[in-house]
């Protein structure tokens, strides 16, 4: 006698793959037959099977029953029924708790939240916003398969198909048992639960038995069964769940077939955002470019060459997504933010029109950098400071150049020795260093030799690893056991020369001998290359990286042997203080202001100077708008740093007088602590400013934002193209903290959204008048029909930011002023009247 | 005739200084002295003085939190409003407390 269990599906995203693989599991304890049956649309499940459960599609508060029939009817139906009323609610609120904790961190924007959009995230891998529709490329193994014929009866084909079932199970099996990883134990579960499922054998069988195909091809044709109708879905987790399906029939194919997969070339038919595994340079060569939207990689590294190429070209793009390809179908819409690493399938509407005002700002925000990357390097009062770009690959170069760097004062070439079985030989080397050289078009170019150490493996160099690598055999320290490597370097470079203004440096110097002997060899190389009569340029100038602290100590010594230097300020930093950069308990040792750094930044620069040689600075403080006017000071005759960076570090030296600089250094130098220099920052930052909080560009009257999250990124694109925030990510990310906190909206049509955050860097007021009001805090919430925002940088006192708050929200209560604030027509009156306000 | 108070919210950024704000202008408006001390994010400002308080006809809470320092009230007639009454109807208020005062 069967026992019966109706109730109403209490999940609000439904019956998805994860409740259902807990109903399956709860299911399979018992041995009593289980079935699912969904009253609204009269779907029926074997409650056994995932995939069958999940084919209900069964929706919140959908009337459903659950029958059980044989041994232990009533224990099995007692167990699902505390699993549905009592665990799968608490589990999903935990599921959603995770998916929250993403929301007060910047780089998700809110609106993907709020919208309860599917996204994708992986790495930022190529700036930019592009909406379009997607290629997957994917050899597609199980799509070939569909033809395949078959060899045998249905009933041997039955079994060929059980077997290889069974050998992969037994697979899966052993691999679980050697795997000590959690997640790969979740991954080989869920796919082991696939494996067993009946509703994914029962559907291979039936097709061999009703229409005579291959196992192959009967397999093939349920992946793409039960995919289509997982895929359907905007469920983040049937989408992966659809992965993994793909994932078992691929592994099922190889041992029908015996083969792997065959190499598909990619092709585009139309505009289109490709979507592969990893991309090759021969491969993003052989791409029409004019028919590449942007790139979403599974597993390409962000340094790689289709990446760089990508970047250089301006192409949108993301990478470290895993199981992309299955989640996403060619020919799908989709919004790629190469800008934060996300890729979202089906925008809704409200996403939709978020990024649209995206592209809007990116737009005005690529035009202003234009404007102040063709400024020279210079301070107001006319001191040149080389700035130039830090790149390891020439294809980067026309990025560096379009940014206004002057120069590259780093060229990594530690690369070229990476993932290959042999060193480079001196050709290909040359062939790269006189691209560099020729493209340069007379700029100079550092090129620094390679870089190697037991932290950077490469598989034809016998370097061992070692228990601190950073302390150990690495730079220049190695060049003597590689003699040959080097040579062919030096060698490569020397020729390349001829073409352009390259210059050598060595890494990790910390005693002259090791220059004395690069040097010895350089000679050498000079003598064998005039010798044989091969072109070169005899005479490259030869500097070193200053990046340990006996280096700094010694550069009168060195001068004797080179012709510059340049700090490496992240080693040098590390290596000061013996603390690791990154090291999450230290994140007070080793900032760049502190004045023991600031001290030895001083002694080396003199040192240099002293001896007439140039010094360049290329650690990431180089990048670093705050520090800039301490490098200047202290006299650095160039600055190198990622070259997205230039522009602003351009437009930031023009506002400084080098007197100023210099007085600040020497002020820095002499503080006690490191929390001294940064209130001296502060005060500097101050100093410039006009004092204006709010100015004409920071008042939109007649905005057209059309709820919290559209008003809330206008002000953060507003106070961005102020120049009053770094980040503006961060500025959004930050109102929305505190707009979670406490909403912001405080009655009479008016929000006064506001936060304070390192990412700010003036003090700043905005004011947006809405042309249609709209509900701040829900859509039929109290309307809202202006909003006036504060942001404070994170060094004022709290007490400033809440007193002009205070002030603002005094004034706000004054119909009077509301009504003035409603009625203004002119922006710059409006600004006017806000700024006398708050002055009162 | 004097009236003094208190505004407090439990964020003490911003309704705590409407509210003040209100009944301080409905006040003036109205001929009265209205003197109120904020209980905000930035501590007690416009704090009242034994003065203010001995010579006020009348106190007025609006608050959303507990006063504090509330013992120097004693004895005083009390009106406890929410802030967002004070906002909403300052002058209304203060005209209940007139009539009632029967001033």
């Amino acid at each position: 006698m069967a026992v019966e269990y109706g109730f109403a599906f209490p999940l609000p995203q439904g019956l998805h793959a994860r409740p259902a693989s807990l109903i399956q599991e709860t299911a399979a304890r018992f041995p009593a037959k289980v079935s699912w049956d969904n009253l609204r649309n009269g779907n029926s499940a074997d409650a056994k099977s995932v995939l069958s459960l999940i084919g209900t599609d069964t929706q919140h508060d959908d009337p459903c029953r659950i029958r059980a029939e044989g041994a232990a009817e009533r224990d099995v139906l007692r167990a699902l029924r505390h699993l549905i009323e009592a665990e799968l609610p608490e589990r999903e609120k935990e599921a959603d708790a995770g998916l929250a904790a993403m929301s007060g961190k910047a780089g998700i924007p809110r609106i993907l939240l709020l919208e309860k959009a599917l996204f994708f995230q992986g790495l930022p891998a190529g700036r930019g916003i592009i909406r379009g529709r997607v290629t997957v490329h994917d050899p597609g193994l199980e799509m070939n398969a569909e033809e395949t014929p078959p060899g045998l009866s249905p009933a041997e084909e039955k079994s060929a198909y059980f077997e290889a079932a069974a050998s992969l199970e037994n697979e899966m099996r052993r691999r679980r048992e050697e795997t000590q990883e959690k997640t790969e134990r979740t991954v080989l579960d869920a796919h082991l639960s696939l494996l067993r499922d009946p509703a994914f054998s029962a559907k291979v069988t039936a097709l061999i038995a009703a229409e005579g195909i291959s196992a192959a091809a009967a397999v093939s044709r349920t992946c793409r069964i039960f995919g289509d109708m997982l895929q359907a879905s905007r469920s983040r987790y049937l989408r992966e769940r659809m992965a993994d399906i793909r994932d078992v029939s691929r592994q099922l194919l190889v041992r029908l077939l015996g083969t792997s997969a065959p190499e598909t070339r990619i092709r585009l038919g139309a505009p289109a955002i490709l979507v592969a595994e990893d991309l090759s340079p021969s491969e993003f060569l052989a791409l029409d470019k004019s028919l590449l939207l942007g790139l979403g990689l599974e597993t390409a590294g962000v340094t790689s060459h289709a990446l760089i190429m990508g970047r250089a070209r301006g192409i949108p793009a993301i990478t470290g997504c895993p199981g992309l390809r299955e989640k996403l179908r060619s020919g799908e819409e989709v919004i790629l933010d190469g800008s934060r690493g996300l890729i979202i399938p089906a925008p809704a509407p409200a996403v939709g029109r978020y990024y649209e005002r995206e592209m809007e700002a990116d737009k005005k925000r690529t035009a202003a950098r234009r404007k102040s990357s063709i400024l020279p390097g210079r301070t107001a009062d006319g001191r040149a400071v080389e700035i130039a770009a830090n790149i390891g690959h020439p294809e980067e170069l026309q990025a560096a150049w379009n940014d206004g760097a002057e120069g590259v004062g780093l060229f990594r070439t530690e690369w070229l020795l990476m993932d290959r079985p042999s060193p480079p030989a001196e050709e290909e080397q040359w062939a790269l260093y006189a691209r560099l050289a020729a493209e340069a078009k007379g700029r100079p170019v550092i090129v620094r030799t390679f870089d190697i150490g037991g932290d950077k493996p490469i598989s034809f160099l016998p370097l061992p690893p070692e228990s601190n690598p950073f302390l150990g055999f690495r730079g220049i320290r190695v060049y003597e056991r590689f003699a040959g490597l080097v040579r062919s370097q030096l060698r490569a470079i020397m020729r390349a020369a001829v073409g352009g203004p390259l210059k050598i440096m060595f890494p990790m110097v910390s005693m002259p001998e090791e220059i004395l002997g690069m040097k010895e060899l350089l000679g050498q190389v000079r003598e064998e290359l005039a010798a044989a009569a091969v072109p070169h340029r005899p005479d490259v100038p030869v500097g070193m990286m200053v990046e340990v602290p006996s280096a700094a100590l010694q550069i009168d010594r060195f001068s004797e042997h080179v012709d510059f230097f340049s700090v490496g300020s992240n080693d040098l930093l590390q290596y000061l203080f013996a603390a690791d950069r990154g090291h999450p308990s230290l994140p007070g040792f080793g900032r760049p202001h502190h004045p023991a750094f600031l001290r030895l930044l001083k002694t080396t620069v003199e040192a240099a100077h002293a001896h007439g040689k140039w010094i360049g600075l290329c650690g990431e403080a180089a990048a670093s708008p705050r520090m800039l006017p301490l490098l200047v000071g202290l006299g650095f005759d160039e600055l190198s740093m990622t070259s997205s960076a230039i522009p602003e570090i351009k437009s930031r030296l023009r506002g400084l007088e080098s007197a100023a600089c210099r007085e600040l250094a020497e002020a820095a130098v002499g503080l006690p602590v490191g929390r001294d220099v940064e209130d001296l920052l502060d005060a500097f930052e101050r100093r410039g400013e006009s004092g204006a909080l709010i100015t004409p560009e920071l008042v939109r009257i007649g905005s057209d934002s059309r709820s919290k999250a559209e008003a809330l990124q206008e002000l953060a694109v507003m106070m961005e193209a102020a120049g009053r925030v770094g980040s503006r990510d961060e500025i959004e990310a930050a109102l929305w903290r505190r707009e979670d906190n406490f909403s912001t909206g405080i009655g009479f049509g008016v929000a006064i959204p506001h936060c304070q955050t390192a990412a700010v860097r003036s003090a700043g007021v905005g004011f947006v008048r809405f042309a249609v009001p709209f509900g701040w805090d829900a859509a039929d919430g109290e309307a809202v029909e202006m909003a006036m925002m504060l942001v404070l940088p994170a060094a004022e006192s709290n007490r400033d930011h809440l007193k002009l708050l205070a002030r603002l929200s005094r004034r706000l209560v004054d119909e009077e002023f509301r009504a003035e604030l409603r009625a203004i027509a002119d922006e710059t009156e409006a600004a006017e009247l806000i700024s006398s306000a708050l002055a009162e | 005739m004097t009236i003094v108070g208190i505004t407090a919210c439990p964020t003490g950024i911003a309704h705590t200084y409407m509210a003040a704000e209100r009944l301080e202008k409905a006040g003036k408006k109205m001929g009265l002295r209205v003197k109120i001390e904020t209980q905000g994010a930035m501590g007690i400002e416009n704090e009242l003085t034994a003065e203010d308080i001995r010579e006020a006809a009348a106190v007025i809470f609006a608050v959303g939190i507990p006063v504090r320092r509330k013992e120097r009230f004693e004895g005083k007639t009390i009106y406890e409003i929410g802030v967002q009454e004070a906002i909403k109807n300052a002058e209304a208020i203060l005209l209940k407390i007139q009539n009632e005062l029967g001033r």
